[in-house]
């Protein structure tokens, strides 16, 4: 089994199903009726909430899943914009390291000082103590936080003109910053092995190409991951169907996460999830499938529950693929994400029957937030 | 053959290149406008093309975009009037609450490499702003960026204010959750799934 499948499954009923995870933040806050300015810097309510959101929607894996781009960016020094309501998100038209030599000025952060870093520090303390473990922190991969304190078309251009000064720019990245700061988060809570899970979204075709994955993102995720001594993993990559070659992709990507190989929609939709699996069977991989957030924002629900169908059956049948639900937007109504659980859990009982339209599913009818909390901690708010 | 030369190193990246051999045609006499159209138009339409078919990459695109800027900037200054009209005004922006100017700056390069001019109001642009500038500019086009679902909103009430003041201007919008469904719903005059794509949309609304 992969890193992706061994971790993370909080409840006993997962491993005799397709498990779901999901990416919430900002509709965790939504939910919640949290601001969002405290929700991303109040370590005790953010933990709250999202222990609360997992069980309300059901999901496997437990939803930890903060503004992970921002951090480190922000540590050093990159202005970032807390959006009221919104999601906080770097400010990418003033980059930090406006011309080659601002690098030469800039410090490591300190973990213990510099910007959210030690918010971050004291949710992961948080999820250990109040869930009683801790499977898996993030941080931000090194192309993208390189995107957000660089800006994308300078790195692009240095990537090409100046190509001495961006693997300076990426050494610094890695040995500099997110080293100390990756070692930092797992003696804090005195686990030496916990995976580092790095995002990399902005590293996707087409916004880069492939010959771009092997130089800076497969390269440098590796020197990370000997510099940590293993258990560190970067994803989160869509562009599967932009990449022109999506087999050559998947490989990179493994490289990135070994063992297990996520596809994430629109690409998934795209590409289709017969070549997907028809790959990872073929490299012994475990599959990870995101469904489209719009999809999940705009319904119909029927949909959506098509959608999850369609992809168990075509990859889940020897119980090596989880459904991830791709960063759900703020508005996405909670019916929404309750069907999709459901459809999870009820067409990925395993095993499978041959046909799966032979699996009855009835549309699931769940409490509002505010009454599942009323009942759980006899108070309404959070 | 120059001019040939000139679109090649477009398509191949040069900057240098572009910026000596456009300089070169200009001092020989060439026809500010066959530089102009037949050598960093035509390019940056080949661009767009090799882009649509999964040839290029966006930093490909970026690269010769910025190949022919340069090739521009030296031609602008001998334009004379009639060789400087554009093929329409494209007012371009990221809506109120969205910080990603990536897209946007692509379109805008492309629209500028296609003869638009173009009128970028870079991001977090709130709709008055963009009636009042396309008012100011006559614009034929206002497109509108957006990267979260959160600001999408945003791009509704941009289109209702256009509407509201009555204006011609044409809108249309893009960004990563933005789809053809969203565009009729809230009236935009047209949907582009990425920077090529744009372009043609633009020229068939301007036409």
């Amino acid at each position: 089994m992969s890193i992706e499948m061994e971790t993370d499954l909080i409840t006993s009923e997962a491993v005799n199903q397709v498990a779901v995870g999901a990416q919430s933040n900002d509709h965790s806050a939504h939910l919640a009726g949290v601001s969002t300015n405290r929700f991303f810097t109040d370590a005790a309510t953010f933990v709250q909430v999202q222990l609360l959101v997992t069980e309300y929607y059901k999901l496997d894996v437990l939803s930890n899943f903060w503004d992970v781009y921002n951090i480190e960016a922000e540590a050093l020094g990159q202005k970032v914009v807390y959006h009221p309501g919104g999601i906080p998100d770097t400010d990418r038209t003033r980059p930090l390291i406006g011309t080659p030599s601002d690098l030469d000025r800039l410090s490591p952060p300190n973990p213990y000082r510099s910007g959210r870093m030690p918010w971050v520090l004291q949710i992961n303390k948080n999820y250990l103590e109040m869930a009683g473990k801790l499977e898996r922190v993030y941080f931000t991969a090194p192309f993208s936080l390189a995107v957000n304190i660089r800006g994308y078309e300078n790195l692009v251009t240095d990537m090409f003109e100046r190509p001495r000064f961006a693997h300076r720019l990426f050494r610094f990245l890695c040995d500099d910053v997110l080293g100390p700061y990756l070692e930092t988060m797992r003696e804090e809570v005195d686990i030496p092995d916990l995976l580092m899970d790095g995002r990399d979204a902005w590293a996707s075709p087409p916004m880069i190409n492939l010959d771009m994955m092997d130089e800076y993102i497969v390269a440098y995720t590796e020197r990370l991951r000997n510099n940590l001594g293993g258990n560190l993993i970067t994803r989160g990559n869509w562009g599967d169907a932009k990449s022109r070659d999506p087999e050559r992709f998947f490989s990179q990507k493994c490289r990135c996460s070994p063992g297990s190989l996520s596809a994430l929609d629109p690409d998934l939709c795209e590409v289709g999830p017969e070549r997907v699996k028809k790959y990872a069977r073929q490299h012994n991989l475990s599959v990870a499938a995101g469904i489209d957030a719009t999809l999940l924002k705009d319904g119909p629900i029927e949909a959506i529950v098509q959608r999850i169908k369609r992809y168990i059956d075509k990859m889940a049948r020897d119980g090596r693929c989880m459904i991830h639900l791709n960063q759900i937007a703020a508005e996405t109504p909670p019916e929404h994400v309750h069907a999709a659980v459901a459809a999870c859990h009820t067409f990925g009982r395993l095993p499978i029957p041959e046909n799966i339209d032979d699996v009855q599913f009835d549309i699931p009818r769940s409490p509002r937030f505010s009454e599942f909390v009323r009942e759980k901690m006899g108070t309404a708010g959070v | 053959m120059a001019i040939q030369e000139i679109f090649n190193a477009v398509l191949a990246f040069d900057e240098a290149t572009v910026i000596s051999k456009t300089q070169a045609e200009l001092d020989g006499g060439t026809d500010i406008g066959t530089i102009l159209n037949d050598g960093l138009i035509s390019a940056m339409d080949e661009v767009g093309e090799r882009f649509s078919a999964g040839e290029l990459f966006v930093p490909e695109m970026l690269m010769a975009a910025q190949a022919m800027k340069a090739g521009l900037k030296i031609l602008k200054p001998h334009l004379s009037a009639g060789q400087s009209k554009s093929k329409g005004v494209v007012v371009i922006g990221t809506v109120k609450g969205d910080l990603h100017d990536i897209g946007k700056n692509l379109v805008s390069m492309m629209m500028e490499g296609a003869g638009f001019e173009v009128v970028d109001l870079g991001v977090d642009v709130d709709s008055e702003k963009f009636v009042k500038t396309a008012a100011e500019k006559s614009a034929d086009v206002i497109a509108l960026s957006a990267l979260l679902t959160t600001t999408m909103p945003s791009m509704e009430s941009t289109v209702k204010a256009v509407k509201e003041a009555g204006m011609a201007t044409r809108t249309i919008i893009g960004g990563a959750p933005v789809t053809q469904a969203f565009a009729d719903q809230i009236g935009a005059d047209g949907y582009s799934a990425d920077a090529p794509g744009a372009v043609k949309l633009v020229k068939q609304l301007v036409a």
